[in-house]
Formats: structure tokens, sequence, C-alpha cells
């Protein structure tokens, strides 16, 4: 057996110099070779007495400690455990370090509690917050801000050059935040750095020196500085030090060697001060930081206004870079979450965002919807806290909203609805994916009532915006031109002329001037949403929804040439869009205006094709398709007109109320055509 | 001279004295050293006649090794606020980073199988805290190969117990 012949072998060996050690190891096979160089290394040849002997400790951990109940075990150190925690009041989870029972000398509990003191007086994303501290029973106790994400060791992988460069400079930064309030780390290492939502979070400062107060040695070989190994005092540049290994690690810029090189001294005097020298350096050697991951999390994190103000930081003009540079930031984003860097919780958080966000970035719409509808659903059984899993289900039932499958979409509102208490504060999204899903199924009451249950709470207005676009289709004109008048004023209030959110109060305003047949009010409004999105977001679903409505203004005043020409832009822009059937109505409609009517009712074909397969029959938009069928191909004398739109009337009316003016414009129709 | 019958007994009344002793100290939430345990049953003991001294020492260790682990089963078992039983090893003016008690026996198991004889230096040492010469005499060796075996079994825990 290997273990025997290595026992025989560091017998053999313990006493030679480093080079016969070497020569007499490389007879041996491999693994008695590495157990031999273990034991070597382990090995204690000053010591030859035998006054070695155990003292057991037997540790109760406490299933509570302050307001906090503890949970499951996060990780496990030296110096002691991390539980996730869930506080009393408010209610939240959060991470608690329980110090190992055999670190509590009179020492290291007043060190503990220095250094509570010292950390709860430092703000920065990089560092979590401390919620409160204390002793139970032998055990001391920080209760912290839960920080989620990958380790530096998993994450740095899936990063690419740039990415891990901007990770290392935010890092060198969070710790000379530290440095600045007197705070040491001395055991950085990768496995005590996340990746949080805000960039790289340090784990575990101040514990080091705690450990050290009990009589411990704590700090991990490969990253401590000599003086820190000699145990001498020790100064910020022992943290310089271990950073610099860890940029050695991530293999960075080869501009920034000479640096890593100088903080890599073994006499400190000769190496960056502290944090925040090196941090200069490092700016000096390779000038601004790119894109960095922090604006990934930040993203994937962050809702799609955000995102819009990002991308139009990125670029202005909406040409090229911005975008593609965000994308390629998300993909890096998803390939970790792929490849379970990250726990399973905020996998599946980050999974569901990411969907949702490629949907709004990409052309081919369809496809992007169906894979989100299936990562959300792969997603949620791995997700097991109430919330995230009510926030998981809310997702879900907008993919599946978008993917016109609204029975579905409403089952998982039911199944939200079940987890949710009462005065949840998610229940605003609730009523939201309610009234989506009412709006879907054409049934613009009852959406505009679920979204003005949202509207008090909701801060981006969204809920008010939506609300108008309801009451403008359910006919109550005046109170959706006074309401959209509202945003509109709100609106010009807070934001540039240029914003993403000026576009949806230019959309909203002009869809409730639509309805109400003020035509040059809605003419104008659908430009200027046109125009932003064109400027912000560039070419794309968007800006063929404002042409679509556009191409419907001129159409109506008479402007064919204008009309068809954004008709046919906007089937262009929406052309993997679910509702890129509406835009192949409007194309339909202009081009039986312009007299040609063979086109037309291809495109009405089409349109109806389109809607029956993407949102189904039970959306109005579908049977409204048919009609259109119907009516243009009884003007080209065609036999089965009349039976379009028999079928079209029968399928409205049993889905709408029978004066709904949707079921009424059509049996008008039917009349025309019969009488 | 006592019948081996007795003996057997005395080395049971040993070891129910040693479980007591252990399980004092541990449900006051406190630490035990193996050592002072082992050695104050054998102050108990004395008086008695032993056919050896020396197989009752031994046998009084490999005991109190077994409380050990077997609470330490326990414990770990325990679904929730289960807590561990930690071991924190000694040597001459150090302190050397606390370890798992099943991970402990587990090395001295494997050493065991690998060598007999530094396993069991291994296990007087850790578990009874004898000095050199009790060792060399228990096991019938010289003191210098009891110190070489140390030596070689020490390296060996430090390597799989405290190594990166």
């Amino acid at each position: 057996m290997s273990l025997s012949r290595a026992l025989e072998v560091f017998d053999a060996v313990c006493d030679l110099d480093a080079d016969a050690q070497a020569q007499a190891l490389s007879a041996e096979p491999v693994a008695v070779a590495e157990q031999v160089r273990a034991m070597l290394r382990a090995d204690e040849p000053g010591m030859t007495d035998l006054a070695w002997s155990c003292v057991v400790t037997e540790i109760a951990q406490p299933e509570r400690v302050g307001t906090f109940d503890l949970g499951r075990e996060l990780g496990r150190g030296a110096s002691g455990v991390v539980l996730e925690a869930t506080q009393d009041a408010p209610r939240r989870r959060v991470a608690v370090k329980l110090l190992h029972p055999w670190l509590d000398t009179p020492r290291a509990r007043a060190r503990f509690q220095d250094e509570a003191t010292t950390l709860a007086g430092l703000r920065h994303p990089g560092i979590p917050f401390v919620i409160a501290s204390g002793v139970e029973g032998r055990h001391q106790w920080m209760a912290q801000e839960l920080v989620e994400g990958p380790t530096l060791d998993l994450a740095a992988a899936s990063l690419d050059g740039s990415q891990r460069l901007s990770v290392f400079v935010e890092l060198v930064e969070v710790v000379a935040v530290a440095h600045a309030q007197g705070l040491v780390h001395l055991d950085l290492k990768p496995a005590n750095i996340r990746l949080g939502r805000y960039g790289p979070v340090v784990l575990d400062f101040g514990i080091a020196q705690v450990a050290g107060a009990a009589g411990l040695q704590s700090g991990t070989p490969h990253y401590m500085a000599p003086e820190q190994r000699d145990g001498a005092v020790v100064l910020p540049a022992a943290d310089v030090f271990a950073l610099a290994r860890i940029g050695e690690e991530l293999d960075l810029d080869p501009r920034v060697a000479p640096v890593l090189a100088a903080a890599l001294a073994d006499d400190p005097a000769r190496r960056p001060a502290d944090a925040a020298e090196l941090s200069r350096r490092l700016r000096a050697a390779i000038g601004e930081v790119p894109v960095s991951v922090a604006i990934v999390e930040r993203v994937v994190h962050a809702d799609v206004s955000l995102v819009n103000a990002i991308v139009r930081a990125a670029d202005p003009r909406g040409e090229t870079g911005g975008r593609g540079t965000l994308l390629s930031a998300l993909e890096s984003a998803a390939a970790l979450a792929d490849r379970g860097a990250l726990a399973s919780s905020p996998t599946a958080e980050l999974g569901l965002r990411l969907a949702l966000l490629r949907s709004f970035f990409g052309r081919d719409r369809v496809e992007a919807i169906q894979a989100q509808r299936d990562a959300a659903l792969a997603l949620l059984p791995r997700v097991d806290d109430v919330d995230l899993k009510v926030r998981t289900l809310l997702l879900a039932g907008n993919v599946a909203r978008r993917g016109g499958d609204t029975d579905q979409a409403a089952l998982h509102a039911e199944a939200a609805e079940a987890l949710l208490p009462e005065a949840h504060p998610l229940r605003v999204e609730l009523w939201g994916l309610r009234g989506w899903i009412a709006w879907s199924r054409g049934a613009f009451s009852e959406a505009a009532g679920w979204f003005e249950r949202a509207i008090p709470t909701d801060s981006r207005a969204g809920a008010l915006a939506m609300y108008v676009a309801c009451q403008a289709r359910a006919g109550a004109h005046e109170e959706a031109r006074a309401r959209a008048d509202e945003l509109m004023a709100l609106r010009q209030r807070t934001r540039d002329p240029d914003h993403p959110d000026m576009a949806s109060a230019w959309s909203t305003l002009a869809q409730a001037a639509w309805f109400a047949r003020d035509l040059p009010r809605a003419t104008e409004g659908f430009q200027e949403e046109l125009r932003i999105h064109r400027l912000i977001l560039g070419d794309g679903s968007r800006a063929g929804s404002a042409a679509k409505w556009l191409a419907r203004c001129h159409l109506a005043t008479g402007r064919l040439d204008e009309a068809l020409e954004l008709a046919e832009y906007a089937v262009r822009m929406q052309e993997g869009d679910p509702f890129a059937g509406s835009s192949l109505g409007v194309l339909a409609e202009t081009l039986a205006a312009c007299g040609r009517s063979k086109e037309a009712l291809a495109r009405a074909e089409e349109a109806f094709a389109v809607f029956l397969e993407r949102v189904g029959p039970g959306n109005p938009e579908t049977w409204k398709a048919a009609a259109r069928v119907g009516e243009l191909g009884h003007a080209l004398g065609r036999a089965d007109a009349r039976s379009w739109l028999v079928r079209a009337h029968d399928a409205l009316g049993a889905l709408l109320d029978g004066d709904d003016p949707r079921v009424v414009e059509v049996r008008d129709k039917l009349a025309a055509l019969e009488g | 001279m006592q019948d081996s019958h007795s003996t057997a007994s005395l080395i049971q009344e040993s070891y129910r004295r040693l479980r007591q002793l252990a399980r004092q100290q541990l449900d006051a939430g406190g630490s035990i050293s193996p050592t002072d345990l082992v050695h104050e049953v054998f102050l108990r003991m004395e008086g008695h006649e032993w056919e050896s001294d020396l197989h009752f020492r031994r046998t009084a260790v490999k005991a109190m090794r077994q409380i050990i682990v077997d609470r330490a089963r326990r414990r770990g078992a325990a679904k929730r606020g289960g807590g561990a039983v930690r071991v924190t090893l000694r040597g001459v003016g150090e302190v050397v980073d606390p370890v798992d008690a099943l991970a402990l026996d587990a090395v001295i198991a494997k050493l065991h199988e690998a060598d007999a004889r530094r396993g069991q230096v291994a296990e007087l040492v850790v578990f009874g805290g004898f000095s050199q010469e009790e060792v060399a005499e228990l096991l019938g060796a010289s003191v210098r190969t009891v110190q070489r075996d140390w030596r070689v079994a020490r390296a060996l825990l430090r390597a799989e117990l405290l190594g990166g």
C-alpha cells in the first residue's frame, strides 16, 4: 500500500537536504512522492519531544442568537462558521458569523467587538454592513448583510481579461476604504471575495486579528506576507502583498505586472504602503478601467429602465458598441450562472432576469421568449426562498403572458398569489401581471382595474401608463386623456427630453389621443416616441411599434406614402414579435388604401396566421385580423369572405360582451356585406 | 495475582468510569483532556493488582478514543443545531488549529492500517498524552524508535489534518 511506502520513504529522507530529498522522491510513484512531500512540509524536525495531546470540545451550536433564527451553514473556516439566518424584524435574510467557541478568550472577545464597531462604521458596497453583534453562550456572533454571488476563485475562469482587471481594481479600492479606517484584513484570498451585485465584496474583515488575539495563527500561507509569517507587527502593506498575489493569479494585463512585482517585495517598506497607493499605481499603469463585471451585476439586478440608462451612457447615438458591450457582458454573466458558480437561488433569479433582458435586446423575440419560458420553468423547482419563488412565478407568468399563453400565465399568477401574505410588497407586481394577462386577453376594463390598484406604489409609473392605455381602449377617453397628461407632466419635470421614459409617456399620451380620435395630438406623440426609440435603442421592436401607430395616424389622415413607408418599416422591425401581426394588419390596410388590394389581402392573411400562431385564438386581436381578411376578400369578390367574417364575429362574441365595440364593428361589417 | 476474569471486569469498570467522566465534562459544556481522564481513572484503579499495568493503560486509551468518536458521530448525526466535537491538538508551547474529532480518528486509523506500531504511537500520544519513556515501555520499544515513529506519525497527522 502506498501509505506504508510513503511512511518508510519519509523516515529515510526527512533528514536529508532538499536536493537529496528531491532526487530520492523522483524514483517513487507519483502518489507516494506527493504524500511524502506533504509530510515534509508538515514536518517539525526541531521538536523531538512527545508532549502532544488533545483537548476535546463539544460545541452545541445555538439555533438562535439575538433576534436571528439560524439556518443552514454557508461556510466554515478556521475562525468560525457562517450561517444563513432570518431576522425577526424587519424580516430578512442575513448572514450570521459564529466564532468557534475556542476563540472565546477575553482578548479575542474584546477584539471581536472592537472590529464589529469599526466595521459598522464603514459604508461601502464592497464591505458587508454589520447589523448586530453579541455573545451567545461561548459563541461570539456578528450578523451581516447576506452577500450572494460566486467567490472569486470560482468566478475568475468565467471572466475575460478586461473583466478580471476591473474586478481587481475595484477589489483594491474596497480594501483601500478599510485601510483608510485603520482596518487591515490579513487573510485576503480569492475564497474570501465574492462577486456581488455591485462588484467585489470582501468578507471576513478583522477576523484574522480576532483569531490572532486568541493565540491562533490564521491566514493562508500562499497569500501571506513574509512579515506576517514571521509574526512581526503587520501593517496595511501585508494586505497589499496578498492583493498582489491575487492579481498575479488573475493573469492580468501585462501593463500591471511591474506594479504587482513591487507589491510582492519581501521588505514591506518597499511595497505600496496601502491599498490606496496600490490603486493609484494601477490606474497610472492602465489608465481608465473598461466595462466591469460590477456593471454586469448591476444590470442583471436592475430593471429595464436602468438598462436603458446604461445603454445610453455607453453609446448615446445607439449606433454600435454600447449595446454590443452590454450584451457581451450579459453573456458572461449567463456563463457564470450556467456553470453553477452561483448558489442555486441567485442562479435562478439571474437566469430569469437574463432571459428577460435578452428578449429586450434581441431581434428574434419569439425564439427568445420561448427560451425564457423554458428557463423559467426549469429554474422554478430550484428556488426555495418564498420571496424569490414568488418573483420567479411572477417572472414566469410574464414570460408565459408575453409568449401568448395567458392561461399558463394565470396559473403562475394564482400560484404566486397563494404564496403571498396579505399586504406583501410583491402584491403590486402580482396586480401588474394580472393586468397584463387581462390586457393580452383584450379585457381592457378588467386590466385597467388591476393597473389602477398598482398605481399608488409603482414608483416607475408603468402602472399609470398601462392604466391609461387600457382606459383608452375601453372607451373611457376623458379619464385616459386626463391621466396621460398627468403622466406627461410628471415626466417632463423629472426627465430630459431624450429619456426612454419620455418615449413611454409620449406613447401613452398618443394612444389616449388616438382612441379619442384626436389625430394631430396622436401623430405628434407617436412621432416623439419613434424619435426617442431610434435615438436610444436604434432600430428595433420598440421603434417598430411606434412606427406602426404613426402609420395608422398617417393612414387616417390620408398621407398614404408616409403611412406605407412606416408600415413597411414596422413589419421589418417587428418580424419576430408576438404582435407582429398587428404591423402586418396596418400594412394590409395601407396597401388597400393605396389600391393594391391583392397585396393587401396577402398581408392580411399573413397577419391572421401570425396572430393565430403567436397569440392564439384566445385573443380578440386574432379575430379582428380574421375580420380584416374577410373585409379585404369581399372587396376582391372572394367567395369565402363572408365565412371569414362570420367566424370572426362568432369568436369575438364568445370572448367579449355582445356590446363590446370590437364585436359591434364586425357585426356592422357583416351586415353591410349582406345588405 | 488476579485471574483473567477480574482483569477483564476491571477494564470494564474503568471504561464505565471513563465514559461517566467524559460525559460529565462535556455535558457541562466544557472541554475535556482525554489524558487527564485516563490518568484519573488509572489513579482510582490503583491498589488493584494488575496482570499488566501497561495492558490496562493501553486499553483505557483505546476506550477514551472510542468514547470521543462515538460522541462526535452522534453529534454529527443531529440535524439542526447539532454542533460538533472538535479536538484541539496541543504540542509544547503551541496550540494547533482545532480539527474534527472524526477526521483525527480516521487519520489515526489509516496510519494504524499502514503501520501498526506507528499507529499505536500516535494513539497513545494523542489520546493518552504519555511521555516518550512511557510509550516506549507500553510498546516494548526503544525510546529512539518511539521518537522516530512519532516524528513520522506527527508529520502525517499535520499534513492530513492541518495542511492546506
